[in-house]
This record gives C-alpha cells, sequence and structure tokens, in this order.
C-alpha cells in the first residue's frame, strides 16, 4: 500500500465508484443551514473518537471552520455565516488573531482582501495524519459528500507513519506561545488589613510572653552561666518572621481581594495563622546546597492492591485513603485517638462548648471509616484549616466530610461522569474537581452546584490544582496538554504542551512561579507561569509518576512513583544553563523513540536504563511500594505514603 | 494498523448465535467496528487502571469502563486472582481458555467462612534523614554499586594491593580486571558492629540476647556480613583453645543463618571449616567437660547450614559427611572427635544416620571397645551419642517381617544385631534400648 497516498486520488476514486463527476460538486449549491449541521456533525464525531486519534482528527476542525465560514460569506449568507461563526469560534480560542481577522470579513468582497483568506483559499491546508486516523476519516466522509468536498478541495492530508504526538493538534507551537502570553496575575493574594492587624496584635503578645519567659530563665540561670559568658539571647521575634515570610508589598501582579471573594474571616484564622507563623520559625532551611529534606514514609499494609488515593492533612496530624471499596479510611497521624460523637445526642442538653465535648465517643477509635460513596474514591483533599475533607469518586459525585464530627456533610452532584481529582483552595472555601467527563469544575463549600466549568481539554481532565493565590486553577490531562483557568473568568490563560504521555500530578512552587507537571511518560516538566515556556525537563523516574511537590522555599522537588521511589531534584540547577537543557531534551528524545518502536522492551529487560538528568539530587527507593503522595510539611519535613505490593510479578 | 479481529472471527459468533449466512462485507465490517470497540474498552478500563495507582488491568477496570460507555458489566471476572489462560488445540487451531472450575453450593455452604482479611494498618520509618537513607530493616539495602563512590572507583592506582573483605591482602598483577573494593560503610552500621562484637566477646546476657534477636532479624545487615564472617572465622581461630566465647560465636552465626534476608553463600566456605572445627577438634579448652556441649551446639549449626543451602549446593553435604566419616572411622583420631562426628551425623537427619551412620558402626564398635579400656569417661560418651542417635531410626521403615520378630528370642535379636552394629555396641543396644521398635528399625538399616 502506497503509504503517502493524498487524499485526492482516494477522494477522486471514491467519486468515480460513485459515479459523480468531481467537477459536479462545486457547482451544487448547499442551502446555508448545512454548513453548521455538517459541521456540527464533524465536531461530534471528533468528539467521540479514540483518544488516540482525537489529536489528529481535531486537526480538520480549524480549517473547515474557516472554510466553512468563507463560503457563507461568499454566498452572501451574512447572518447565517455570523452565527455560524459566533456558535462555534469557541472551538478554536487558540486562534484568536485569526478568529479577529476573519471576524471583520462581512461581504464577499472582503474576501478578495482579506490576505489570511486568501492564504486559506490560495493554498491547501496542511494537515498530518497517521494511517489508522485516516482510514477512520475517510470512512466517517464516506457518506458525507459537502465536507468531502471541503476536505477535497482545500485540505492537504499527508498520510504519514507514526510519528510523536507532542503537542495541541491545530495550535502551531508559535500560535501556542502567542496565547501564553496573555497576562496573568502570579502574585499573593494580599491579606485582609483588618486580620493583619488583628494577626500583628497576637504575635505581638505572644513575642512579649516569650521574651518575658527567657529573661525569667537567664535571671533564674546561675551566676556561673553569666561568668561563663552565656549572653542573654534575644528570641526570634515572630513578628519579624511575619513581616519577612508572610506579609509581603502588594507585588504588581497580585490579584485584586474582591476578585475571589472569601467568607470573612475567623477568630479560629487568626489563631490558624498565628501557629503558621510559628510553624514557619522552626522550618529547616532546605537546599540543594545547604540541607536535603528527612523523609519520613508511610507504608500501608494490607491494601490487597485496594488503597487509590492518599492525603495528607496541611497540619499532618491526619491521613486519608480512598479505596476502590467506597469507603475512606482516617488516621491519626499523631498517635492519637479519634474521637467522634455519640450516635444519639440530645440537642437540648448541649448548652455550652464542655456539654459538646462529653458527648465525644470515650476511648474513641484509631480509625475512621467515612461510608457514602458508591464506587471507588479516586481523590481526597483537606481543607487548609484542617476541618473538612473533600472527596471524589467513580459515582459521579464528590463529597465533603468533617473531619470534627467524621460525618458526610455535602454531596455535590454535577459531573457526568467519574471524577478523577479534586483540590481545596489555598484559601478554603472553593475546591476544584476534574473529571472524566472532560471538564474541571469549580465549587464552594456552600452550594451544590459548580460555579464554573472549565471545559476546553480534548479529553479527561486527571488532576486538578489550585494556585497558591486561588485565582487560578491549573489542570492535567490525559491529551498530553495542562492548561491554567482564571477562576473568575472561567477562561483558560495557559496552555502548556510538550508531554508525551497523559498528566497525572502537578505542583506549584509556593512563590507561584514554577509549575511541575508528571505522569505517564516518565518525566517531569517544570513550566514559568509567568511566560508560558518550558523552564527544563527532569528524567529519571523509571515509571509514572503520581505525586509531585514543592519544598516551602520552592528550591527542591520531590517525586513519587510507581517505580517504588522518591526523588529529590533541584529546581534551580540547569534552568539557566542552556546547554545542559538542550542536552537533556535530546537524551529524552532517543528515550521516547526507544519505547515507541519496542514497546514491549521494557519488560524484557530487567533494568530499564534510564539516563537520569543531572538534577536529580538522590533517588530514594522504597521496599516494593508505589509512592502514592509526596507532601511537604509547614516545618519541610518531607511525608511520603504509598502501599505495600506484595505480590511479585511472575 | 494490523487488523485485531479477523472476519472468520465474526462469523464464528455470529453462528454461535444462529445467523449462518453472514455476508463477507457485513463481517468485514463488523469486524472493524468490534475491534474499535475493544480499544475504546480498553481505552477506558486504562483511566481506572492509572486512577487506582496500579499498573496491572484487572476486571473490575474492565466493568468500570463498560459502565462508563453505558454497557452492562461482565459478572464473574472481578477477582482479583491471577487468572492463568490454558492452551488447547481444537482440530488445527489452537484456543484459549480459562479453568472454570465447579463449586457444590452444598460443599460451598457448610464449608467454613474463610478468615477475614487483616485490616489495612500504617507503619512509619524514615526513608531519608537530611537526604541520606538509614540502613533501617524498613528500608531496601542499597545496590552494591551505589556504596562504592566512582570517583574512587576511578583512582584506583595500577599496582594497588586488592583489599578483599574477607580480610585476604593479596597483591595481584591482573588488578585491572578487579575494582578497589573500599566497602563504605556508615557511620551507624559501624557502631553497630563494634556493639555487636563487644557483646558477642562478652557481654551482659541480656545484652546478648537484644544482639542476637537483631541479628536474625534485621535486614539491613547485607552490608556488614563479610565483616560478620571474617569476625567469626577469626574468633573460632583464635579462641578454640580458651572455649569461652566460642558458644557465643555459635550462636551469633546460628543468628546469621537463620536471617532469610541475608545471602550467606558466598561465604560458606569460610563459615563451614571453622564451624567443622568446632565438631571435629581433638581438644579445646581447660575446662575438661564443657567442649561436649560446644560440640553439640556445632553439630547443629553444621546440620542447619546444610539443610539450608543444600539444595543449592548440592555438594555440599557430601563433603561435609565425608570429612566427617573419615574422622570417625579413623582409629588414631581422639575419642572427643569421635563424638563430635557421631553428634554431626546425627544432626544432619534420619537419611545420614540410616545411610552412614549405622552402616558404619561395625567397625566403629571394634575401635570403640580398645578404647574403652584407656579412657572409660570419653568412650561411654560416644557409646551414648550413639544410643540418642538409634531412636531417631523409629518408624522409618515397616518392617516387613513383622510377625516373625515378635517370636525372636532376645538372643537371637542381639546376635543379629552385633552382626550389624557390632559386638560390643549390641550389648550395650540391648541392655539400654527397650523398645523394639529401635532394634528393629536398627536391623534393617
Amino acid at each position: 500500500m502506497n503509504k503517502m497516498a493524498t487524499t485526492d486520488e482516494i477522494v477522486r476514486q471514491y467519486l468515480e465508484r460513485m459515479g459523480i463527476e468531481p467537477a459536479g460538486l462545486v457547482i451544487r449549491n448547499y442551502n446555508p443551514e448545512e454548513y453548521k449541521k455538517h459541521y456540527s456533525s464533524l465536531r461530534v464525531y471528533v468528539e467521540g473518537s479514540l483518544d488516540k486519534y482525537k489529536g489528529e482528527l481535531q486537526r480538520v476542525l480549524w480549517p473547515i471552520f474557516v472554510h466553512a465560514y468563507l463560503e457563507l460569506v461568499s454566498k452572501e449568507y451574512i447572518t447565517q455565516a455570523t452565527e455560524f461563526f459566533d456558535t462555534f469560534q469557541s472551538d478554536h480560542s487558540t486562534h484568536i488573531k485569526e478568529l479577529k481577522s476573519l471576524r471583520v470579513i462581512a461581504h464577499a468582497h472582503h474576501i478578495k482582501e482579506n490576505e489570511l483568506a486568501q492564504n486559506f483559499l490560495s493554498k491547501k491546508f496542511p494537515v498530518q495524519m497517521t494511517n489508522t486516523a485516516y482510514d477512520i476519516f475517510i470512512d466517517f466522509l464516506q457518506d458525507k459528500s459537502f465536507l468531502l468536498r471541503i476536505v477535497n478541495q482545500h485540505l492537504n492530508i499527508e498520510v504519514g507513519a507514526s510519528h510523536t504526538e507532542i503537542g495541541i493538534p491545530g495550535f502551531s507551537s508559535q500560535e501556542l506561545e502567542e496565547f501564553n502570553q496573555q497576562e496573568v496575575q502570579l502574585g499573593h493574594m494580599p491579606m485582609d488589613p483588618a486580620m493583619r492587624d488583628e494577626i500583628e496584635k497576637k504575635l505581638n503578645d505572644e513575642d512579649n510572653y516569650r521574651i518575658a519567659q527567657t529573661e525569667a530563665e537567664y535571671q533564674a540561670g546561675t551566676d556561673d552561666q553569666k561568668a561563663n559568658g552565656i549572653v542573654y539571647q534575644q528570641p526570634h521575634s515572630l513578628q519579624q518572621e511575619f513581616m519577612e515570610k508572610v506579609k509581603r508589598e502588594q507585588s504588581s501582579d497580585a490579584p485584586e481581594r474582591a476578585s475571589i471573594p472569601l467568607p470573612s474571616y475567623k477568630g479560629s484564622d487568626i489563631h490558624a495563622q498565628v501557629e503558621l507563623i510559628k510553624d514557619m520559625s522552626q522550618r529547616i532551611e532546605l537546599g540543594p546546597s545547604t540541607t536535603l529534606p528527612s523523609v519520613c514514609f508511610y507504608t500501608f499494609h494490607n491494601t490487597h492492591n485496594s488503597l487509590n488515593c492518599i492525603s495528607i492533612s496541611e497540619d499532618s496530624s491526619l491521613i486519608a485513603g480512598g479505596f476502590s471499596d467506597s469507603y475512606i479510611k482516617l488516621w491519626s497521624l499523631k498517635g492519637e485517638k479519634l474521637k467522634g460523637f455519640q450516635d444519639f445526642v440530645n440537642l437540648s442538653e448541649i448548652n455550652s462548648a464542655s456539654d459538646l465535648e462529653s458527648k465525644r465517643e470515650n476511648p474513641g477509635t484509631d480509625l475512621k471509616k467515612l461510608l457514602g460513596h458508591s464506587g471507588p474514591i479516586f481523590g481526597l483533599s483537606f481543607s487548609p484549616d484542617n476541618k473538612y475533607l473533600v472527596s471524589c469518586s467513580e459515582d459521579r459525585t464528590v463529597r465533603l466530610w468533617s473531619t470534627d464530627t467524621y460525618t458526610n456533610v455535602v454531596c455535590y452532584k454535577g459531573h457526568n461522569s467519574p471524577v478523577w481529582d479534586v483540590d481545596f483552595s489555598p484559601y478554603g472555601f472553593y475546591f476544584a474537581t476534574a473529571g472524566h467527563d472532560r471538564t474541571a469544575r469549580l465549587w464552594s463549600c456552600d452550594h451544590i452546584y459548580p460555579l464554573r466549568i472549565f471545559a476546553g481539554h480534548l479529553s479527561d481532565v486527571d488532576c486538578v490544582k489550585f494556585h497558591p493565590n486561588s485565582k487560578y486553577v491549573i489542570t492535567g490531562s490525559i491529551d498530553k496538554s495542562v492548561r491554567m483557568w482564571d477562576v473568575q473568568r472561567g477562561s483558560c490563560f495557559r496552555i502548556f504542551s510538550g508531554h508525551t504521555g497523559g498528566i497525572y500530578c502537578l505542583a506549584v512552587s509556593p512563590d507561584g512561579r514554577i509549575l511541575a507537571s508528571g505522569g505517564e511518560d516518565k518525566t517531569i516538566m517544570l513550566w514559568d507561569l509567568g511566560d508560558g515556556k518550558l523552564l527544563k525537563q527532569m528524567i529519571g523516574h523509571t515509571d509514572v509518576i503520581y505525586s509531585l511537590d514543592f519544598s516551602r522555599e520552592g528550591t527542591i522537588l520531590a517525586s513519587g512513583s510507581a517505580d517504588n521511589t522518591v526523588r529529590l531534584w533541584d529546581v534551580k540547577k540547569g534552568i539557566s544553563d542552556d546547554s545542559f537543557d538542550m542536552d537533556s531534551l535530546s537524551t529524552n528524545k532517543v528515550r521516547s523513540q526507544d519505547s515507541e518502536t519496542k514497546p514491549y522492551s521494557y519488560m524484557k529487560s530487567s533494568a530499564p536504563t534510564v539516563i537520569p538528568t543531572k538534577d536529580l539530587m538522590t533517588t530514594l527507593l522504597t521496599k516494593k511500594t508505589p509512592v502514592y503522595k509526596i507532601y511537604f510539611t509547614r516545618r519541610n519535613l518531607c511525608l511520603a505514603a504509598g502501599a505495600y505490593c506484595a505480590s511479585t510479578r511472575m | 494498523m494490523d487488523k485485531i479481529f479477523p472476519k472468520d472471527t465474526i462469523k464464528n459468533t455470529a453462528d454461535s448465535i444462529g445467523i449462518t449466512n453472514l455476508k463477507d462485507n457485513a463481517a468485514a465490517a463488523l469486524a472493524l467496528d468490534a475491534e474499535y470497540r475493544i480499544h475504546e474498552i480498553i481505552q477506558e478500563a486504562n483511566k481506572f487502571m492509572r486512577h487506582s495507582k496500579r499498573t496491572k488491568l484487572t476486571g473490575e477496570d474492565i466493568n468500570n469502563a463498560l459502565r462508563v460507555i453505558n454497557v452492562d458489566p461482565l459478572y464473574g471476572f472481578t477477582l482479583n486472582d491471577n487468572f492463568k489462560f490454558q492452551r488447547t488445540l481444537a482440530g488445527q487451531q489452537e484456543l484459549l481458555f480459562m479453568d472454570d472450575d465447579e463449586y457444590e453450593f452444598e460443599t460451598l455452604i457448610t464449608s467454613p467462612m474463610p478468615k477475614l482479611p487483616a485490616e489495612v494498618t500504617y507503619t512509619a520509618h524514615w526513608l531519608a534523614v537530611e537526604g541520606v537513607q538509614p540502613a533501617i530493616p524498613h528500608n531496601p539495602p542499597p545496590p552494591i554499586e551505589d556504596t562504592i563512590p566512582e570517583s574512587s572507583r576511578k583512582k584506583a592506582p595500577p599496582n594497588a594491593i586488592v583489599q578483599v573483605p574477607n580480610g585476604v591482602v593479596t597483591g595481584t598483577s591482573d588488578i585491572e580486571l578487579k575494582p578497589l573494593v573500599q566497602h563504605v560503610i556508615s557511620q551507624e552500621l559501624k557502631v553497630f558492629y563494634d556493639k555487636v562484637t563487644k557483646t558477642i566477646k562478652g557481654g551482659d546476657s541480656k545484652m546478648k540476647v537484644s544482639v542476637l534477636y537483631s541479628l536474625q532479624h534485621d535486614t539491613g545487615l547485607a552490608q556488614l556480613l563479610p565483616y560478620f564472617v571474617r569476625f567469626i572465622c577469626e574468633q573460632i581461630g583464635q579462641n578454640i583453645k580458651k572455649n569461652t566465647i566460642v558458644e557465643s560465636i555459635l550462636e551469633m552465626t546460628n543468628a546469621l543463618i537463620n536471617n532469610t534476608s541475608l545471602r550467606l553463600e558466598p561465604y560458606l566456605h569460610h563459615l563451614v571449616p571453622a564451624i567443622l572445627t568446632c565438631v571435629v577438634r581433638k581438644k579445646f579448652g581447660p575446662d575438661p567437660d564443657y567442649h561436649w556441649k560446644i560440640r553439640d551446639s556445632a553439630a547443629l549449626v553444621l546440620a542447619k547450614i546444610c539443610d539450608r543451602f543444600g539444595m543449592e549446593y548440592n555438594t555440599l553435604q557430601p563433603r561435609v559427611i565425608k570429612t566427617l566419616l573419615s574422622a570417625l572411622t579413623d582409629p588414631t583420631k581422639s575419642l572427643s572427635t569421635h563424638y563430635g562426628c557421631i553428634v554431626a551425623l546425627g544432626a544432619l537427619g534420619r537419611e545420614v544416620v540410616k545411610t552412614i551412620l549405622v552402616p558404619n558402626l561395625k567397625t566403629y564398635s571394634e575401635i570403640l571397645e580398645q578404647r574403652k579400656n584407656v579412657d572409660k569417661n570419653k568412650a561411654e560418651r560416644c557409646e551414648n551419642a550413639i544410643l540418642e542417635i538409634l531412636p531417631k531410626l523409629k518408624g522409618s521403615s515397616v518392617p516387613t517381617d513383622s510377625d516373625q520378630n515378635s517370636q525372636i528370642s532376645d538372643e537371637d535379636l542381639q546376635q543379629r544385631l552385633a552382626d550389624k552394629i557390632g559386638v560390643h555396641l549390641a550389648k550395650q543396644v540391648m541392655d539400654k534400648i527397650s523398645d523394639n521398635e529401635v532394634i528393629m528399625a536398627t536391623l534393617n538399616c
């Protein structure tokens, strides 16, 4: 079979077989409504195709859209043309420039003057496709002479051997670059002034108390000590810490407070902030040149492959596991008993907090089982105040659980397919979900319907992560792209493409500037959220990457993978050094080609040989335990968790 | 792309549901569609597998995928058992099928409930402390290559002396073949090693118990193993005359053998001679009676080594037996050596007693008889050892002539026994072993 057969020939052969003169088609006039009908039928077809070919098929949509529009205009169906344009322009949001240019074409004679239109009409639009995708496409076109005509006249389909699919179909890299130039606000959200004042007051009290205490200790010290030259030391001021690390001057790109409405702060929020500052003052400074993190690993036993996801609460007091048997289990990491409330609590008896406490279970249990879902749990996330846990499941629902009463509080229905991932906003109140229905959604705890639906991914959205300033939501999909969405406007602001496999985990550096993504292709990519560019690739893992997290200063990235390792990466190394970057890219290419040509080679060779990039600092092996979750605590201790996999591969 | 489903498959399927006249092009179209659907199901199932953080597709994933694309799930395939396909030939074609056992409801219902699976639990440990992985049982032993810094390997000077772990220092000319094995051992392991050796050499008993427990159960000791083996060999060599710590050393060896995470195989050629020494050495220790005990425990350790590594090194046990037997049948060797041999052969199990020890007892009986006049005490020890071992034979063979046995008089029996194991021993056996079965078993050897 001639692999490079062009569309023309095939289409001509087909037309001859059908007894239609190829030339005869052009003359036939179409009802203007048909454009819409046929274009949407193609759209539906592409949407419904297999993920594997979707990307390739997607590419034909844009040229067909343009030509359909131009034909409508040229035939003076102006209202229909505008309607057509408005209905479908959202499909091509990355072609903003062209869309603007097309939009102004309102008369047939405009077409002759418009450079873009002439470009489209004079040249056949090149589309690359693999053999199978081409077969499928032609099969679809068989009885659609309308679309067949456009394809025949204006498209040049190049059928070739399979090539590695990188990037978003229909987007040239240049277009993507321009798209990613849109302005974003990555700064930290300023604190509520009233809240800030209150925190400062609290910290001041705390500082004074501490000073008094140290002084008292010093006074109590013997004269010997004084003689030995032990000098009175001023304890490190928490207020100072606060000034340095939290209360930043409003940076130019900080979002406005009003853009993300949050409930007004409570006394407990102040308390939490004070605790946070205290933790920060005790933080170990980590860095590739100073200290590497300590990693505490939680191994789960007897899971029999039923543990799907793990989450650790912000204050690292609780660990939650989501199981394929539809339940969630909560354990205390502090070794305390978990105390829910007694089965029957007579509300009339409760007059004070102490009454309520007396109604707690005694002595409590080591673990709490949360029942409510009716399908495997795929995602868990604790609220930043540790009071709630949100879970998502195959049963299409998302549930909010109280970690005080250990009961289900709200059930959110909205997704119409399994929900893969969920993430709480860093300021609480909001959470985002990602699902099999190709959308990500934004919810607030007090509404049972989604506030925003982020649609645009070509396939399942597999992971979701809030930006630290809560203004953006970042999603990763099996369509190999990462997108960043504005929470307020619901529109896409960044598209990152470069991965050669689905994306399963994301992490944003605490300063909000760097995004790390990892997944099926075993590489971690670092992206600059500001200018939308790839910073570097980090290679070393030999299996799917499940979890990523930055250390609290953002200098170290930790990754957990199915290859039973935790790896620590130097974030800064190689970003400024261009030669290094090129080096790593070329090795990656060699590797990916290898795996393409020999899909089973990895099963035969006992030790996959991956040459890690130089920014890999340490590889920490676990005992047959894939690493499900990596989390840096506020004091910069790295927590990792996974389920022990006893079964040996036969 | 190759088509997975030939149209014949579709035709066969159609046949099986009663459509016999399916046209070729219809079958081809259906085959194409079936392939597409299968692809779709696999694609969806794969997503479920990934999100369940597994690397193996299960029946449950397929069912979830079917549910997502609005198809009824298939029941009966969701067990987590590893399904194995069997091959068979039907006519010319090779077919694959799964074993499908039939169960009786009655037996299923009446059979006791299976045990509840263990509750999910978690354990915490340090995977790394400031970026360095501590050598604790929770962490896997680091790969050996990693413990040798690359720089030291490259720096190996051309005429270096190779320091191999067992302490043998060799200056070799074929230096380029061997890397400079500079074992880098972490501070923790060094401290641990010092602690262990100090305790074994003479620590308090409480400490010793915990050290032995650690040696037997810790999994992170692989790096220290060569040092331990060297320690054992050296200590046995130096202290055999004093015999005070030999017993502790044997206990330590025993603990290391019992540790399933250690690979002792490469060190057996050092260990076995040392242990054999403890069994058969002519004289050790100032205490005239203490050494019997040591021989006993050394024999047990020896038997354990043979038991654990005998499968892998099938020459191991024969070689040990040969050494023991040649010592036993040598009349010039001391009686204490003989005692060690007897005990060790006894410890190696019934089969060895039956095929090796008993057939040689007749020769030994004479040796023993002569020696008894000279050193009665030791000879009696040997006798007693044999008498203790013989009951092991009990029940080994079904006496073929059991009917006759009962009628045989004691004198007759003693005569037969004397033919078998010598006059002297036969007398002892008749005197001290009242169990007829043991005697018969001995006779039947």
